[in-house]
């Protein structure tokens, strides 16, 4: 898929990610992965630079789990104000799609 | 770790400028890192491939580096930096001047002032290039070491009508001690909360023996607020019945010390307890008696007497301003423990600001200097603590540590590497 079209979404799609449940970096890279049929590959260099701005804007927060001796993973986890963002992103969306998908087919018919 | 992902790692970090944001953002990439070629193994990868891959998989270091390095900046507090300086120097200059007008006050000697400005402009910003980060992690260190200093000075030092002098400066930075102390507890165990709280105990203790009256008060109420906000926040493992039983012990006995220290209208027998008969008394400020001018306590009133209202107000006014703007940063912080630190520093001169103000016009002969107006060694203590404040404002790009679980929410600063 063209980078362009994904680009303007990225946000948008990790918000949506961390709105079912908090997930760390790696975890959050795979589940997209995973749901877009291998459509969406982010690479790890386009992601935390990403999340930390969005932690910075107050749209997540992040929080640390140290499992035994392994290095401590860190969770993001969406705040309300990044609740409320993805509820808006997620409208403008749609309509945008719905716009789009109208062109494609045709157009609205007026009889 | 393969030498390969270090290499990587060292490349992302050339480009973050900022040292004390590296350890933090290295050890998110480290462990994306490990897992991704974890993955790549179990799925019958030979390890020298897997590495590859994930390094592909990662994306340029040079790019992700100075990406992050345009997030985590420092900010600089050039705004704020400037404000406490030009009050300080406008506070010097008055003091100054009325010295010279009236040189048989007590108010220090030119040399004596110019030294304390120079200490607090030192320590301000010692306090702002000050690493907030490395303060929390030595909470404890830091709290004994001013514990030890407060009781040299109690069996020590020199003392003027039998307060000790130089713990009232000691008890200015009281609250700020315990704000680390209380960092330095968090966490789950049940019997956190009960030497979180003990370590009040001491620092009021020792603030009802400074030559501060307030000082008492000034480091209970601190510390109990500081308590209260901690336990809320749920940075103490402990049950609520329990928490309440401490928190309401501790915090009767140090509002009992506070208020005790305050020894209202033993000072001067004539005042009646609140002080407000002085005022009856003498009419208009500038028809108090020439004696109430030889005490140093009587500083403000003196200042009004000579500059008048208006500019009086105007320097009230840049004070009281300063501390709403830093409030208003302080509400915006996200790191939890940066916003503890930086409020136990807007808390202390929130409250020297107001009982400075009351007692210089009300209740005179309890001895409570305002900071920034006049120039001492509570100023000097002040000024550092700005600056500490100022550094949890400039660091608050820097990425976030999180330690223990979700539940205990446990916020730590990352220092930067050795």
């Amino acid at each position: 898929m063209e980078k362009s079209l994904v680009a303007g979404s990225t946000a948008m799609l990790l918000l949506k990610l961390l709105q079912e449940s908090d997930m760390y970096g790696y975890q959050m890279i795979e589940e997209l992965r995973r749901r877009s049929n291998d459509t969406f590959l982010m690479k790890a260099g386009t992601l935390y630079p990403l999340l930390h701005s969005l932690e910075q804007q107050g749209l997540v927060t992040a929080w640390e789990e140290k499992q035994g001796n392994a290095r401590p993973r860190r969770y993001y986890h969406l705040t309300d104000a990044g609740r409320k963002q993805l509820a808006e992103k997620e409208s403008d969306w749609r309509a945008y799609a719905k716009a789009v998908l109208q062109v494609l087919e045709g157009g609205v018919s007026l009889a | 770790m393969p030498e390969s992902f270090a290499r990587y790692l060292e490349q992302v970090t050339q480009q973050i400028r900022w040292k004390r944001a590296r350890a933090n953002l290295m050890t998110e990439l480290k462990v994306h890192l490990q897992e991704q070629k974890a993955d790549y193994l179990a799925q019958g990868m030979d390890p020298a491939a897997a590495e590859q891959e994930t390094l592909r998989q990662m994306g340029n270091p040079v790019d992700i580096g100075r990406q992050l390095d345009q997030l985590h900046r420092p900010v600089p507090q050039k705004g704020f930096l400037l404000w406490i300086v030009v009050l300080m120097l406008a506070g010097l200059a008055l003091q100054l001047t009325i010295r010279a007008e009236l040189p048989w006050s007590v108010i220090p000697e030119t040399r004596r002032l110019l030294l304390w400005a120079v200490l607090g402009l030192a320590g301000l910003f010692l306090g702002y290039w000050a690493d907030a980060a490395r303060l929390i992690r030595y909470g404890k260190p830091i709290y004994v070491l001013a514990v030890a200093a407060g009781l040299c000075l109690w069996m020590g030092g020199s003392r003027v009508n039998g307060a000790i002098y130089w713990l009232h400066p000691l008890a200015g930075i009281y609250p700020v001690v315990y704000a680390l102390w209380l960092a330095a507890w968090q966490g789950k165990q049940r019997n956190r909360l009960f030497w979180a709280a003990l370590g009040l105990l001491p620092l009021t203790m020792l603030a009802t023996q400074s030559g501060g009256k307030a000082d008492g008060l000034l480091v209970s109420i601190c510390g109990i607020v500081l308590l209260l906000a901690m336990t809320w926040a749920g940075s103490f493992g402990t049950e609520k019945k329990i928490a309440a039983g401490i928190l309401a012990g501790v915090a009767g006995v140090c509002l009992f010390l506070g208020y005790r220290a305050l020894n209202v209208g033993s000072g001067l027998p004539q005042i009646d307890w609140s002080g407000a008969a002085q005022w009856g008394a003498a009419g208009a400020v500038s028809e108090l008696p020439e004696r109430f001018w030889r005490n140093a306590d009587y500083y403000l009133p003196m200042m009004v007497w000579r500059i008048g209202w208006v500019p009086f107000t105007l320097l009230c006014g840049g004070l009281v301003a300063l501390l709403a703007a830093s409030a208003v940063r302080i509400f915006r912080q996200k790191n939890r423990l940066g916003r503890m630190l930086a409020g136990s520093v807007w808390l202390t001169l929130a409250f020297q600001t107001l009982c400075g103000l009351w007692t210089g016009f009300v209740m005179p002969e309890m001895s409570a200097s305002c900071p920034l107006l006049q120039i001492n060694s509570s100023t000097a203590a002040a000024m550092l603590l700005l600056g500490g404040m100022l550094s949890v404002f400039r660091q608050e790009k820097l990425p976030l540590s999180l330690g223990e679980t979700k539940g205990q929410w446990k916020l730590v600063y990352q220092p930067a590497e050795e």
